[in-house]
């Protein structure tokens, strides 16, 4: 486990590298663009000084990742406020959008993964599966809208732009969630469904599944009591699958319904050329993905004894 | 042969891509109204026979420019497809010969690239090199990289263990030339199914990159950039997004059931040789 933390520490530095390089290359001087027209080279050394940008390279790359370390990103132009200040006020409403789409997705993948497996050879399944596979083509921003013609315009149970402040009550909130939701979790589901349903039926082909039918035990028993429990554990290992789907997924979906979270910050900083807060939520974003994966490794390592002996 | 009529996923996937490389074909000869033409006596208007996929808000076709933007998908795709599986092939080929030193480097940074989301790569790099075709084929070709030497590296590391490979290093020949000459060509059958997957992910984050305003921008048409247009007048025009949204739907669908249809035609013949 001591080996998959390092790990995860030096993907982590690897990344920083990248976006720091990265945000080497824009293109103009922010240090000319300040002063103007008439540049003075005393005002110009002064200011470059200031911004740390006469130090080498490697120089300001640590400075950076040390002030990242002290969360302090830096400050946006369009906003005049610290970045993590900005991300932090924003968090709420992305966190709570992709909790609710983890929800759904476990509680409508699983059980309908199961139905699938059971499902397996029928027109049914074939349909199950057509669906599920359309499920991971269309995109979450075409899927959302049509969840808004058909709930919100046809049969008009929830209103278009249906975000609802927290401080305005709770269950507002999660009713104006909800679409969204749907719309981020749509190809997580479907992964899960066809991930689960091809789990148990590989198990169900297993001998000692054969060895339980021979016993007489009802195949109901089999497959709840047995099959389920080993089908579950290679799940994990797409839950990482899912969790950026979902990340990914409700950085489009905010601006598809105008809530005002992380993602919808992001665009809007990239269209204003705010490359302070750009760079300070592509890093967060991209800490928090490496961490997830960490965690789910974790607790992979955790389930499955088979993994901690090969450590 | 017989047994690719058979693959289900290959017939439907072969169709699917099929039709809509014809679709978009035919687009650059005709286009029942001129894309870019504005009709102000038609405005939002649904399906009818004059306009088979509605009318946007300035008027202008639906079908007609939903087929000149298919030229920006497949094209996108082409590019962006040919370019990471070159690269990725080429460091997959190192990655997997020199395993090591070498071969470890290019892991790891495989590794730390695959952990930034890739929408969020794509959109990072149109903060820096600006919104444009260009930028957005340089972001999804870096995207796609990772899975080509991930994908390839496996297969050439398996294959290196084979007896005829052992055969031409003791013959004395240059790792170079086994690379490229014995290597390669007993991994094409992976690289062709990485690169049909590859295509579906290129046209979805295309779609997704146009539909926030940071890929293509207009008056190019793309498929995102419409429906962006088209969710604007949702309430009074619904069908505006359908056609687009359906397009980009079944070309994604059509190249993730290609590439899954090809990975059992070919995996099962690799796996026990007739």
């Amino acid at each position: 486990m001591g080996k998959r933390i390092i790990y995860s520490f030096l993907t982590f530095l690897l990344v920083t590298i990248i976006i720091f390089i990265f945000f080497q290359f824009i293109p103009g001087d922010p240090v000319l663009s300040k002063i103007g027209l008439e540049p003075d080279p005393a005002l110009e050394a002064i200011l470059r000084a200031e911004f740390g940008l006469d130090r080498p390279l490697p120089e300001r790359y640590l400075r950076w990742l040390g002030n990242l370390a002290r969360l302090d990103m830096g400050t946006s132009i369009r906003f005049n406020q610290p970045v993590n200040k900005l991300i932090a006020a924003r968090l709420p409403n992305t966190v709570a959008l992709a909790v609710l789409s983890f929800i759904l997705v476990a509680a409508a993948g699983i059980p309908l993964g199961i139905l699938a497996a059971k499902l397996n050879d029928t027109k049914a399944g074939t349909l199950f599966n057509a669906i599920t596979q359309i499920g991971i083509a269309i995109p979450a921003f075409f899927f959302a809208m049509i969840l808004i013609i058909i709930v919100s315009i046809k049969l008009k149970l929830v209103p278009v732009t249906a975000y609802v402040p927290m401080s305005k009550g709770f269950f507002p909130f999660l009713r104006g969630m909800l679409l969204p939701a749907i719309a981020v979790s749509f190809s997580g589901i479907s992964i899960t469904v066809r991930y689960v349903r091809n789990s148990i039926i590989e198990e169900l082909e297993s001998n000692y599944v054969l060895a339980a039918k021979n016993k007489g035990v009802k195949s109901g028993d089999i497959l709840y009591k047995h099959v389920l429990r080993n089908a579950m554990i290679p799940i994990v290992t797409i839950l990482g699958m899912i969790f950026v789907s979902i990340v990914t997924g409700s950085i489009v979906i905010e601006t598809v319904f105008s809530i005002p979270g992380i993602g919808s910050l992001l665009i809007a900083a990239i269209k204003t050329s705010d490359l302070p807060l750009t760079q300070g939520i592509c890093v967060y974003i991209s800490i928090v993905v490496i961490f997830a994966y960490l965690l789910l490794d974790i607790i992979y390592m955790l389930i499955d004894p088979r993994i901690r002996l090969k450590e | 042969m017989k047994k690719a009529f058979q693959n289900r996923n290959l017939l439907v996937g072969s169709i699917l891509v099929c039709f809509l490389l014809l679709v978009t074909l035919a687009g650059i000869f005709y286009t029942p109204y001129a894309p870019n033409a504005i009709d102000p006596n038609a405005l939002l208007e649904g399906p009818s026979i004059k306009h088979w996929g509605g009318t946007d808000k300035l008027g202008r076709d639906i079908l007609s420019r939903t087929m000149v933007a298919g030229q920006s998908a497949f094209l996108m795709g082409l590019i962006t497809v040919s370019s990471s599986m070159f690269t990725g092939v080429f460091f997959a080929l190192l990655a997997g010969y020199f395993q090591g030193g070498l071969g470890n480097l290019i892991m790891r940074f495989t590794d730390a690239f695959k952990s930034i989301p890739s929408l969020l790569f794509a959109m990072m790099v149109a903060a820096i090199l600006g919104r444009s075709f260009a930028s957005t084929a340089f972001a999804i070709s870096m995207i796609l990289i990772p899975q080509f030497v991930r994908m390839t590296r496996a297969v050439v590391i398996k294959i290196k263990e084979n007896e005829y490979i052992q055969w031409t290093k003791l013959v004395g020949l240059g790792s170079i030339r086994i690379m490229f000459l014995h290597i390669l060509p007993n991994v094409m059958s992976t690289v062709i199914i990485t690169a049909s997957l590859a295509f579906a992910e290129a046209v979805l984050t295309e779609a997704a990159l146009s539909y926030l305003g940071l890929g293509i921008q207009p008056p190019d048409p793309s498929w995102g950039q419409m429906l962006s247009q088209g969710q604007s007048a949702l309430r009074v025009s619904p069908w505006g997004v359908l056609l687009p949204g359906t397009m980009i739907t079944m070309l994604v669908l059509g190249f993730n059931l290609l590439g899954d249809g090809l990975s059992e035609l070919l995996n099962a013949r690799t796996a026990k040789p007739e």
